[in-house]
């Protein structure tokens, strides 16, 4: 996994578990012993407070994850260029052999319909992917670099087809 | 339950004639046995498909890809949807809303609409192969690889825009019932009774004044009506174009604005699914919880910015086209601040139907336990949601399986299991007599929840390690979980049998008296806890057996033609037409009649290709590329 994959995971099941904990104590609260007592009113402010503490706990994750967003990114002069272009069910990579360590601007077109660029590390890792427009004007660009040498693999991410699984082929890090 | 037959007891207030509770009451019968049927189709074709992955029985990959095309459909919009559509209906009527005989009316069209394009989509896609996927993310549908023909593009274009005008048509009845004799509104104007149905009495009473408060379960009911016109005519155009292209290739879109016509409806047709089941919700808790819906002014702000925000943050499905920092990455920006709001809709409603549970006598029928369920599922599906709708987390998993475990936890685990929910409410309601057996309702409760998050779970975490989403055959390293989740789809399942069980009998008026006995000493039910764990293993049972076979039988020797068939079919069966490998590729040259050599076959190999199409350079190497090629050069042009 990924750092960001590995974050996901925790933060997602120990939200989830918090979440099913708190449903699970609402459900375990029922029962005819409270008959006498009327919360409503109560309960109704406190919905407030509660979207108040949801509210923020968004504009947190806003605030922490806004900065991190793949848009606009430009690649600095040393840059290598590879020209990737895809249509059913293959890839064209010039070149395909890269060096380490140096960003690499992508420019990503295709032939025929859309196609997802997926960049997997030798042991399936899957480290970055970007979407390739459709024959057309749109062309993609994307600014990556291999971090260590060796073999990764490029899978087709978005669906193009009857033998979208595969297209597939391998870039080399040197 | 004849519904012409009920028109002629039409109820009458005032000098109105409004439709009667038998005469809606058969109409919500039509919609829930239509897509329970359909529950049952698509769900089969699911099973095809996962089963397929684990090699079970192995189905083409063109068959794999319209079953998928036609289960996306199917499950979400003609069962979910179409489920979910009807019983709106019924909330409308439980809270005092009457129709007027046109909405109802319009009701019935937008009934046998779903219908009609419900049959075209599952002919067009199972029969006649069009597997573009439920997006059918333009161009795809006109470039088959000649899987399918541009007729079966225009047919199936036409199923879904019929099945886009019933939604329109249930749209505007919703309205109209909404505005309609039953609104609580005290002025007479349309605006002002929209108003009102939208929540606008609370926030503002004097503007909107009302004789009565307005029935929570009226309010999703009405946004969602409001936002599907909206979002459903853009797409009806495209599927118009698509239409018109099928014959007259010239007329093109750009696929990028059709890829945000897609999405601007594909976003609000979940909510088509969530928001009808959040009235459900309304209805049905304060009834189990036998007080009123615990709500402030919060829910109805939420509600009312959901009518905007829903139609505004469609382009979250996008954001990983952004090409050359065109307008399209700006919308992609501010889509994730605008989802984050819309999640305030579901955040509020889980606390004031939460609240309204905290510490009542809650009755704890069958449909009450499956609405828990539901909450439990709603609130972890919208965690998984934020993790989709956060631009940096999904770089990471858009397009993996984990988005696959995300809508199938929304879909099944929150909305299917509150259309269960009315189901068991509401059915003694509709037919006027009792469930055959609650505790077959108990099974089917069980199983649906143990297989659905056992399925799920590992739907997610196969997308966490990155396995790719829409792949007929998934890389051998994501074997294991793919093999484990059958067991789970096993029970899901079982737990649908039985509730199909329990609806024939109940409909023909069957009730099983032994329910009442005590749960352990029943060897009934001793021996169904038997078969169970029988019908879980089957499946991990076959597939095991089956790779052990594959394994005792020898393997082909490296470097045979024999090996070099199976490599052949792995990767060059993609581009290349070989009528001995089952192969019919386009894109490459076809070999049947190039017929090639072995030296050729293997400088091809070794160069890459030197068309147009451009094969890559060492697809193979050493004793592979030397069994392809031995392969190749003595099966061409032979069959």
């Amino acid at each position: 996994m990924t750092s960001k994959q590995l974050l996901i995971t925790i933060s997602y099941s120990i939200a989830s578990i918090l979440a099913i904990a708190a449903l699970a104590a609402v459900f375990l609260s029922t029962g005819a012993r409270h008959r006498a007592k009327t919360e409503h009113g109560k309960l109704a402010r406190l919905e407030n407070y509660w979207g108040y503490f949801v509210t923020g706990l968004l504009v947190l994750l806003l605030a922490l994850t806004i900065v991190d967003i793949p848009y606009g990114k430009s690649a600095p002069r040393i840059a290598q260029r590879v020209r990737v272009i895809a249509q059913q069910f293959a890839w064209n990579i010039q070149p395909s052999t890269v060096r380490a360590g140096v960003p690499i601007e992508f420019t990503l077109s295709s032939k025929d319909v859309q196609h997802g660029f997926g960049v997997y590390e030798q042991n399936g890792k899957l480290i970055f992917q970007v979407q390739v427009p459709a024959a057309g004007e749109h062309v993609q660009t994307a600014v990556l670099t291999f971090p260590k040498r060796g073999t990764y693999t490029i899978d087709c991410l978005e669906f193009c087809g009857f033998h979208h699984h595969l297209m597939t082929a391998t870039m080399r890090a040197q | 339950m004849e519904s012409g037959a009920a028109f002629g007891d039409e109820a009458v207030i005032g000098a109105e004639t409004l439709v009667s509770r038998e005469a809606v009451g058969a109409m919500v019968t039509r919609y829930f046995v239509a897509s329970t049927a359909v529950l049952f189709a698509a769900g089969a074709l699911g099973v095809i498909m996962r089963q397929s992955q684990a090699n079970l029985v192995r189905v083409s990959p063109n068959f794999f890809y319209a079953a998928m095309t036609a289960h996306g459909l199917g499950a979400f919009v003609a069962w979910a949807g179409f489920a979910v559509m009807g019983f709106g209906y019924w909330v409308l009527e439980s809270v005092g809303f009457k129709l007027r005989p046109l909405a109802y009316g319009l009701g019935q069209a937008a009934f046998w609409t779903m219908v009609v394009g419900t049959v075209g989509i599952v002919c067009t896609t199972v029969i006649f192969g069009f597997g573009g996927s439920w997006v059918f993310l333009y161009p795809l549908p006109f470039h088959s690889a000649s899987q399918w023909g541009h007729v079966t593009t225009a047919v199936f274009a036409f199923s879904v825009l019929l099945a886009g005008v019933s939604i329109i048509t249930w749209s505007v009845s919703m309205l109209m019932a909404a505005t309609g004799p039953s609104s609580p509104a005290q002025k007479s104007g349309v605006l002002n009774r929209m108003g009102v149905a939208l929540g606008m009495a609370i926030l503002w009473p004097k503007r909107f004044p009302v004789r009565e408060p307005l029935p929570y379960a009226v309010l999703p009911l009405t946004v969602i009506a409001l936002d599907m016109i909206i979002a459903t005519l853009p797409l009806a155009l495209l599927l118009v174009e698509m239409i018109v292209q099928a014959f007259a290739p010239s007329v093109t879109v750009d696929p990028l604005l059709a890829k945000n016509v897609l999405w601007f409806f594909g976003h609000p047709v979940v909510y088509l699914l969530l928001f009808p089941a959040v009235s459900i919700y309304y209805l049905l808790i304060p009834r189990y919880a036998k007080k009123p819906l615990v709500a402030g002014n919060a829910i109805a702000v939420a509600w009312l910015m959901a009518v905007v925000v829903n139609v505004i943050i469609w382009a979250h499905h996008v954001y990983l086209d952004y090409p050359n920092d065109t307008l399209q990455s700006s919308l992609n920006t501010i889509a994730q601040p605008l989802t984050f709001s819309i999640t305030l809709v579901s955040a509020l409603s889980l606390f004031s139907l939460s609240a309204t549970i905290w510490r009542s006598e809650f009755e704890w029928t069958i449909g009450a336990k499956f609405l828990a369920a539901g909450l439990i599922g709603w609130f972890t599906a919208g965690l998984s949601g934020v993790v989709n709708a956060t631009i940096t987390f999904n770089t990471q998993v858009h397009n993996t399986l984990w988005v696959v475990g995300h809508f199938h936890q929304m879909a099944l685990l929150n909305i299917g299991v509150v259309v269960f929910a009315a189901a068991y409410e509401f059915v003694p309601e509709l037919w006027h007599r009792q469930w055959y057996s609650r505790r077959l309702g108990e099974w089917h409760l069980w199983l649906t929840l143990v297989g659905g998050y056992g399925m799920i779970i590992l739907w997610l975490s196969q997308g966490l390690t990155g396995a790719p989403r829409r792949w007929a055959v998934l890389p051998s390293k994501y074997d294991a979980q793919t093999i484990a989740s059958l067991a789970f789809i096993a029970l899901i399942v079982l737990g649908q049998l039985v509730f199909a069980w329990n609806v024939i009998q109940t409909a023909r008026g069957n009730r099983r008296e032994r329910d009442e006995l005590n749960l352990v000493r029943d060897e009934w039910q001793l021996a169904m806890v038997f078969c169970t764990a029988v019908i879980a293993i089957a499946p991990v049972a076959a597939v095991a057996i089956k790779r052990g076979n594959a394994k005792s039988t020898a393997a082909a020797p490296a470097g045979s033609a024999a090996a070099g068939a199976v490599l052949f079919s792995q990767t060059c069966s993609a581009c290349h037409t070989l009528a001995a490998a089952g192969a019919s590729g386009t894109v490459g040259p076809n070999l049947d009649q190039l017929k090639p050599s072995q030296a050729r076959v293997l400088n091809a190999l070794k160069i890459g290709g030197t068309g147009d199409g451009r094969m890559p350079a060492n697809l193979y190497t050493g004793t592979q590329a030397l069994a392809v090629a031995k392969y190749v050069s003595s099966v061409a042009g032979t069959k």
